[in-house]
This record gives structure tokens, C-alpha cells and sequence, in this order.
């Protein structure tokens, strides 16, 4: 839906698609989510420093929560970090968050290096989730809700994010392609100006 | 001391980074983030000031990624603006 309704703004497109991933209409929705993500692993995180109870569970109860919040698994995990496992995916979710909000709706050719910060931050975040998830179920033999829930979350921001990488990382080859050369893809990767990535971006802003 | 330097130091490079000739000082906050998630990390797990380091190592990490994003990264970087339209 946003796709359609960004290409019929007549946003200019990022190749190889044809709408603009890197429009608002194509990141508010990535910021949203990862917002309540990071909402829910603050919560996750009060539990395992103590600051609040056992979490909301309506599915498969607290106890079932607390047991995988307290599991050795997570204790495990907290010994390597050095911070709770939640609170780390808070801080995570909150770089989706910053990241998804930095940069102009054409951040994809102007700043390349924060689109793939950005699907850094994004995309191990999801794997991530989905080891943990998987952990919970064969491991610890208990489930969280909210846990769950972040590692759909994550799963989405996959989805939503992955294109703006893929258009970022496609315009850079179209540029080294042109100038036959990696310092002007370096430059151009750090925002620097080159004549090569100018052509490769307006053959890309011409019907 | 350690904490309140940290937090000078973030609050003066932001600050700073508003104005042109000192765009970059931004990065003063990076530095600073970073000495913070160091100390954080060296100091090792447990004991009673365990609180103040985990606190120290979220802090900074969080103040490293508002460092990285530029400070008009919502317009193209400077070089981009010559660009015909």
C-alpha cells in the first residue's frame, strides 16, 4: 500500500524498484514498529533487573514468561553482554528507531553508509530474535508472549528494511559499474560527490 | 566524575555542532560514548557498582548512535547540494 502510494507521488524511484524505499511513507512504518519493540523490551528488561514483575501474559501465563526471562539461557547470555538480553534489544530497536528517522527521502544515494548502518542494525537484530525464539521452544520449553511478539516485530523490520539496503547497495555497483573504479564507490559510499554516481543518480531521476 | 564529564562533553559537542564551522564536533560526543562503553566493559561484571556499569554501557551505546547520525542529515551532505537539478 505505501509502495503504491509513494510511486503515484511521483516520488523518484530507487532502482532496481520502482518507488522510493527510502520515502517516509516507506520508513514511518519501520520506525512505528521498531518504536513498540523497543517499548516492549524495556518492559522485558525491567523484569530481569527487577524493577517491575512478571510481564503481561495472557497466552501462556507469567510464570511461563519468568521462566524464560530467568531461563539459564538468558542468564547465559547476560554474562557474555554484560546487560540483560531485553535491554541489549532495547538499545537495538532503539538504533532502528534513530536510524530509521536520519537521512532525506533519498538517503539511498546520498548517504549509503546510513542505509546499511541502518540494515545492520536491522537485519542480525531479526536472526537474532529468531535464534531466541527457537531457543525458547527446544531449550528452556517455555514461551513469552511479548518476547514473540518482539521476534515478529524483528521479522517485519526484515521485510520493510531490506529494500532500501538492496537499492543503496544497487545504486553503488551502477556507480562503480560507470567509473570503473572503488575509491569513487568508496566516496560515493560515505556521501562524498562524484561525477559517476551524479550520472548513474540522474539516468535513475529520468523517466 | 567520570559520568559528569561524559555528559559536558556530549551536551558542549552537541551544542557546538549547530553552528557550521564546528559541524563536526558532534564526534566529541562519539569519543565520549565510547570512553564510557570501555570503561564499562573493563571494569568486569558484579560486585556493588555492577548498576553503574551496566547504566554506563547503555548510556553509551545509545549516545554513540545519536553521534553517528550527522547534524543536518536530513538535507544531503553539502557536496550533494551542488548538484543541477
Amino acid at each position: 500500500m505505501t509502495r503504491r502510494t509513494a510511486m503515484r507521488l511521483g516520488e523518484p524511484a530507487a532502482p532496481p524498484f520502482r518507488y522510493n524505499p527510502s520515502s517516509w511513507r516507506c520508513r514511518v512504518p519501520i520506525v512505528v514498529l521498531a518504536g513498540i519493540a523497543f517499548l516492549i523490551s524495556v518492559r522485558l528488561a525491567f523484569y530481569q533487573w527487577r524493577l517491575a514483575g512478571p510481564p503481561w501474559d495472557p497466552v501462556f501465563g507469567s510464570e511461563s514468561s519468568a521462566t524464560v526471562l530467568d531461563s539459564e539461557v538468558s542468564q547465559q547470555m547476560r554474562g557474555w553482554i554484560g546487560v540483560p538480553d531485553a535491554a541489549l534489544g532495547a538499545i537495538a530497536y532503539l538504533g532502528d528507531v534513530i536510524f530509521g528517522l536520519a537521512g532525506s527521502t533519498r538517503r539511498w544515494q546520498y548517504r549509503p553508509w546510513l542505509v546499511v548502518l541502518f540494515g545492520i542494525d536491522v537485519i542480525p537484530l531479526g536472526i537474532v530474535s529468531v535464534v531466541l525464539v527457537g531457543l525458547q521452544g527446544t531449550l528452556v520449553g517455555a514461551w513469552c508472549l511479548l518476547c514473540l511478539a518482539t521476534a515478529a516485530v524483528s521479522l517485519a523490520l526484515v521485510a520493510f528494511a531490506w529494500d532500501e539496503v538492496w537499492a543503496s547497495l544497487s545504486f553503488l555497483r551502477r556507480a562503480r559499474r560507470e567509473s570503473r573504479s572503488w575509491r569513487t564507490t568508496w566516496n560515493l559510499f560515505w556521501g562524498r560527490r562524484e561525477a559517476a554516481g551524479a550520472r548513474v543518480a540522474l539516468a535513475t531521476a529520468s523517466p | 566524575m567520570l559520568d559528569a564529564a561524559v555528559g559536558a562533553a556530549a551536551a558542549v559537542g552537541a551544542v557546538l555542532s549547530l553552528r557550521r564551522p564546528a559541524r563536526r564536533t558532534h564526534f566529541v560526543t562519539l569519543a565520549a560514548a565510547t570512553g564510557l562503553v570501555l570503561v564499562a566493559i573493563l571494569a568486569g561484571s558484579g560486585g556493588a557498582a555492577e548498576p553503574a556499569r551496566q547504566s554506563r554501557l547503555l548510556t553509551g551505546l545509545v549516545l554513540m548512535m545519536l553521534a553517528i547520525v550527522p547534524t543536518d542529515a536530513a538535507s544531503p551532505p553539502p557536496a550533494w547540494r551542488r548538484e543541477p537539478s
